[in-house]
Parts: structure tokens; sequence; C-alpha cells
């Protein structure tokens, strides 16, 4: 016992101290571990040199700082419900590259929109960075930016989807825009087969006229304009068909293949653009670096035909990037949002994988924007290669089910306690898995703008954060700004409507005029062989 | 007094064992001091033992502080100690005054 008392009379403070020290090293002790681990992370990737983005700070107020290299080349993907910081995230991103515009030409970006508040984001950011730069600049960047705003109708981009893509053959520019129309045509019932096949041949026969799908009404209609596309057209099989079968054609099927082409056009704008004689050359437009905003919505335009547009826009893209020489020196970016739209066609569900999967040799890389990921896409396989092909990810508040990928990278602290109910037992703490549970369990629950940040290639664990808000202006400040830049037509490379118009009605009229002629000629043609045969 | 001279003798023969034994006591005397004023010892496999904490007698008197201390219940002091990294155990020293040594 005099050895104890020893022991307490000269160590007993220090050994007091100690173990004070040690327990609450054990308490702390996991914590720590894992926010080290993040700290090292964070430290190796705020060591890299170039340009980063700060993506936010982490619960103990580190800044999360990303190389932008990082992100730009690798497929990413953006989770979360309404208004959880999905766009803001993405500005993030945008607005560290317009930050190095219009110096840097091999990095460039292009906006997918089908709700119009990234691509107004974009619209503003890009006019900030106008503001900033002195004339000479200004003038190099606006001519790197491209618009196509479908909504607008003061500034007008021509895109005729049946404009045929450079390299792409005949019968599958024409499947593919079929299959496209088919699925996401806006109507209450699908196209019929018969339907589809009437539709076909008019594609086929605007298509080699070079005429937009405005006209569809005028070939289901008008016999004499129908009669001289026919005649100009080279393909054999299409002749045919309307020479011998369209006449056969129930007028049910007209009437409905009308009706759906109606609901495509009730939007001005959509139709406007639409009625376009050309199509922009994306891949010309990624390879010389422009920032290409596409805009899918506006107050008169449905939401099947966004879905449609959409639709359309991205299987432009998807040509694009694959028409694009491998290795090139401009990495494109996409940033699409509300991309669960990408995956609602067999056709796009099958061409998706694909484009996340070999774009990156061709210098071209999607970022998705999504709320709902895994109800969109059916197909688990799909979603399996989605997640694989994917290098970084920003889950913020939405489906624990949409986040199950990232259940495995959830950092733990290994300190939850498990609530007791007995007051007299003592409480325990969450096992590894339980916690990881929770943690994706609560996902649902994140407060705006707050989530997890996984770089696959850089760390098995996912970073807490949350996300810097931007310094945009609101309200009435922020629409005068945009809403003027998107009815200028110097902005984006558009045309103004006046003058859209009138190039519309001088190429009908030399369309028309040239055909009469062509007629004519055919006409008098054939009169002079049937003479002679008759003599 | 040959008794007496007989003891001083006997005494002066033992006397080196006794002082020898004197000295190894102190030794673990004053090893046991060392280690149970020391918050870890070193593992043969290189890491921390930690002998201070929240510890739990096997009578299942739970106490905070130093690993090296007697139960107040049943009076037992822990034996050993086993290091969480590598699973060896280490062997405590005995407590001097042929305490209740116990196994934890």
């Amino acid at each position: 016992m005099d050895t104890m008392w020893l022991v307490e009379k000269f160590a007993g403070k220090d050994l007091e101290r100690a173990t004070a020290r040690r327990l609450e090293d054990l308490v702390q002790g996991p914590l720590r571990a894992s926010r080290d681990s993040t700290s090292r992370l964070l430290r190796a990737l705020a060591a890299v040199q170039g340009p980063s983005v700060h993506f936010g700070t982490t619960p103990w107020g580190e800044d999360v700082r990303v190389p932008l290299t990082d992100l730009v080349h690798a497929v990413g993907l953006m989770t979360g419900g309404m208004g959880a910081g999905k766009t803001m995230a993405a500005l993030l991103i945008l607005e560290r590259i317009v930050r190095l515009l219009p110096h840097v030409r091999s990095l460039a970006f292009g906006v997918i929109d089908p709700k119009g508040e990234l691509f107004e984001r974009a619209v503003w950011l890009l006019a900030w960075r106008l503001n900033q730069l002195p004339r000479r600049q200004q003038e190099e960047l606006l001519d790197r930016i491209v618009v196509i705003d479908f909504a607008s109708r003061q500034a007008l981009s021509s895109y005729n989807i049946l404009a045929r893509w450079p390299h792409a053959e005949e019968d599958y520019f024409i499947t593919n825009r079929l299959e496209t129309l088919r699925d996401l045509l806006p109507s209450s019932e699908k196209l019929s087969l018969r339907g589809a096949n009437v539709l076909k041949y008019i594609l086929v026969l605007l298509s080699h006229a070079g005429l937009p799908l405005t006209y569809l009404n005028q070939v289901l209609g008008e016999e004499d304009f129908r009669k001289r596309l026919v005649e100009k057209c080279p393909n054999e099989e299409v002749r045919a068909y309307f020479t011998s079968h369209f006449a056969m054609e129930g007028k049910q099927t007209k009437e409905a293949l009308r009706a759906r082409m109606e609901s495509l056009f009730a939007s001005e704008g959509v139709k406007l653009a639409l009625s376009g004689e050309t199509a922009p050359d994306f891949r010309k437009l990624q390879n010389e670096g422009k920032i290409v905003l596409i805009n899918c919505s506006g107050p008169t335009i449905s939401r099947g035909v966004r879905l449609l547009l959409q639709g359309l826009v991205l299987s432009d893209i998807r040509q694009s990037i694959f028409a694009r020489p491998t290795n090139p020196p401009v990495t494109y970016v996409w940033m699409a949002d509300e991309a669960q739209n990408f995956f609602l066609t067999k056709q796009q569900q099958e061409n998706m994988p694909d484009l996340l999967n070999m774009a990156r040799a061709y210098g071209s890389f999607f970022h998705l924007l999504c709320q709902n990921l895994s109800t969109a896409v059916s197909d688990g396989r799909i979603l399996e290669m989605l997640h694989t092909n994917m290098r970084w990810s920003l889950t913020l508040r939405g489906s624990p089910t949409d986040a199950a990928f990232l259940k495995s990278a959830l950092p733990l602290t290994g300190r939850v306690r498990r609530p007791e109910a007995h007051p007299f037992r003592e409480a325990g703490i969450y096992g590894p898995e339980e916690e990881r549970s929770l943690a994706h369990a609560s996902i649902a629950s994140l407060p705006d703008r707050e989530g997890y940040l996984w770089l696959k290639t850089r760390s098995p664990y996912a970073v807490r954060l949350r996300t810097p808000r931007l310094r945009l202006p609101e309200g009435a400040a922020f629409r005068e700004i945009v809403d003027a830049l998107r009815d200028d037509p110097s902005f984006g490379q558009r045309v103004s409507r006046g003058d859209y118009v009138r190039m519309r009605q001088d190429q009908t009229k030399r369309y028309q005029g040239k055909t009469r002629e062509d007629l004519d000629a055919v006409l008098a043609a054939d009169y002079r062989r049937k003479e002679e045969a008759y003599v | 007094m040959n008794e007496f001279i007989r003891e001083i003798l006997l005494t002066l023969a033992a006397s080196p064992f006794l002082i020898l034994r004197k000295i190894t006591g102190l030794r673990h005397h004053i090893h046991f001091l060392r280690i149970a004023s020391t918050a870890a010892i070193a593992c043969t496999c290189g890491r921390p033992i930690f002998l201070v904490g929240i510890w739990k007698c096997s009578c299942n008197y739970t106490y905070r502080g130093h690993l090296l201390r007697h139960c107040p219940i049943c009076g037992r002091i822990p034996r050993m100690v086993r290091c969480h990294g590598c699973g060896l155990t280490t062997k405590l020293p005995e407590a001097p005054h042929g305490d209740a040594h116990r196994e934890r």
C-alpha cells in the first residue's frame, strides 16, 4: 500500500491529466482521424498547380479547393432536390472557367438547360466577365459565345433539325431523328407505326430538299409542293413511296401527324428556330472552343416540347462529339441540367453510356445535374455504368436511393451515440455500417447547399462540405442584365427577328422560284419525251 | 555469549544474501513504481500500450485512472495488459508486499 501511496503522492496529478487526455483522445480519435485524412486530401488538392475551384468549406471550416483540371477532365454528377444548390455548385465551375476567358483557348464549356436557370446565370457570368475586359478582349470573348435560346422571339438562332450531320449517313440520321421524334413528340399517345412510316419519308424528303420540319404541313396538305419535292429527291425509295403509296395513307394518320407537329410549333420561338435553314455545327463549335449556351425552356414551351428539344440537342451533341478528332486541343465540358431527361427513351439510354464511356477520348466531358437519376434510369446496368464512369460527384439533399453509390464512401466519425431508452443502461456507439446507413439516410434532410463531394480518383471517401453562394444580383437587377442580353442578337451570334424572317422569306422565295423553274424544265422534258415516243 | 557471537556470525554470513534480496526487492519496487506512474508502455510491436483510461476489474468494479491500482472491492491488481495493435500481452510487474494479483 505504501507503494500506491507514493505513486498517488508524486504522480497522481500527472496521471489524472494523462487519463483525461487519453479519454479525450479515445472520444475524438476517430473523428480526428477522419478529419485528418480529409485535411490531407484537401492539402494535396490545394498543392496542385493551376486554377482551382473553391467548392466550399468543410464542417470544421477548412476550404475545399479542387483543381479545375480534376473537374473538367472527368464526367461529373451533381444530384439534389429542388433548391438543394445544384445550379449554384455548377456555377462555381463555370465561374472559374469564365474567369480564364478569353485567354484560355484550350478549355470551353456548353450549357444545356431545360429550365433556364443555369442558362440565365451563365449569361450573367459572361456579361460580368465582358464588363471586366478591355474592348479587344471583349470582342474576342463575344466572338466565342454562341447562344441558342428557343424561348427568345427577338434574337434567333437557326436550328433546322433536318439539316444532316456532316459525315453521317442519311439512313442513320433519319432513323435517329425519327426515333427521337417518335418517342418524345409531345402527345398523349405514341405515334402509330403507320404514322411513323409517313413521318420517316417526309423527313427524308425535307432533309434532301434542305427544308426544315416546319414544311411538314405543306408536304402533307399541298400536292403541288409535295410533287415538286419528290421530283427533286434523289432517293428512289422515297420517290416510289410518294408516287404510289402516300395517297393511300389514311386521312386520320396524316391528321394525327399534323396535330403532333402543331403541338411542337405552339411556341413561336421554337417554331422560328426550327424553321431555319441551317443547324449549329456542334463539332466545329467544340473544336473552336466556343461557349455554347442552349436554353430549351420558356413560358410558351410545354414540358413535352422541352423534352423533345433537349433530346434533339443531345443527339446532335452526341454525334458531334464522335466526329471530333481524338485528343483534340480543346477540352469541352457540357453542363447539362435536368440530366434525368437524357435517359427517357430506350435510344437515349443506350446512347448515354456510350457518350460517357467514350467521349473522353474526343476531349468532351459531361457534367450531369439532376434531381433523381435512379428513377429516370430504370435499367440498373446503365445506372451502374454511369456511376462507374463518373469520376467525381456532388451529392446534395435528395433521395437516399439516388445516393446509394455514395454509401461506401461516406465519411465516418465512429462516435455517433446509439439512443438508449433505458436510463441505467450504458449508451453504446453505432458501428461503422450502422453509422454509414444513418449518414446515407440523412442525405434526405441535408440543409441547402450542404452535401458530399466525392473525388473518386483522389480518395475513397467523400468530403462533407457547404458550397459557397456566388454573389449574383437578384430580382430586377439580375433580370435587367440578363433580359437585355437574351434579346440582343449581337450577343451569341444570333439574328434579329426582323432579319431572320426576311432571310427565311428570301430563302423560301428563292427555293420556290428555283423549284418552279426545275418543275417547268422537268415537265418540258417529259412532254418532249412523250411527243417523241408518240411520233 | 557464544549464542550472541553465533548470531552475529550467522548474520554476517547471511548478510550478502539479505542485501541481495533487499536490492532485488528494491529493484522490483522501483520497476513497479515506474510502471505505476507512467501513462503508457511500449509493446514489442512498437505501438504504445496505454495504462491510463477507464478499466473494469473482473469483479465488475469500473474505475478511472491508472491500470495498476488495487481494486477497492476485491483488492486485485491486474497482471498483464494487451496491445490492441498486435494482440500480444505484456506482463505487468507484481505489486510489492505480496498483494493479491489477478489477471484481467
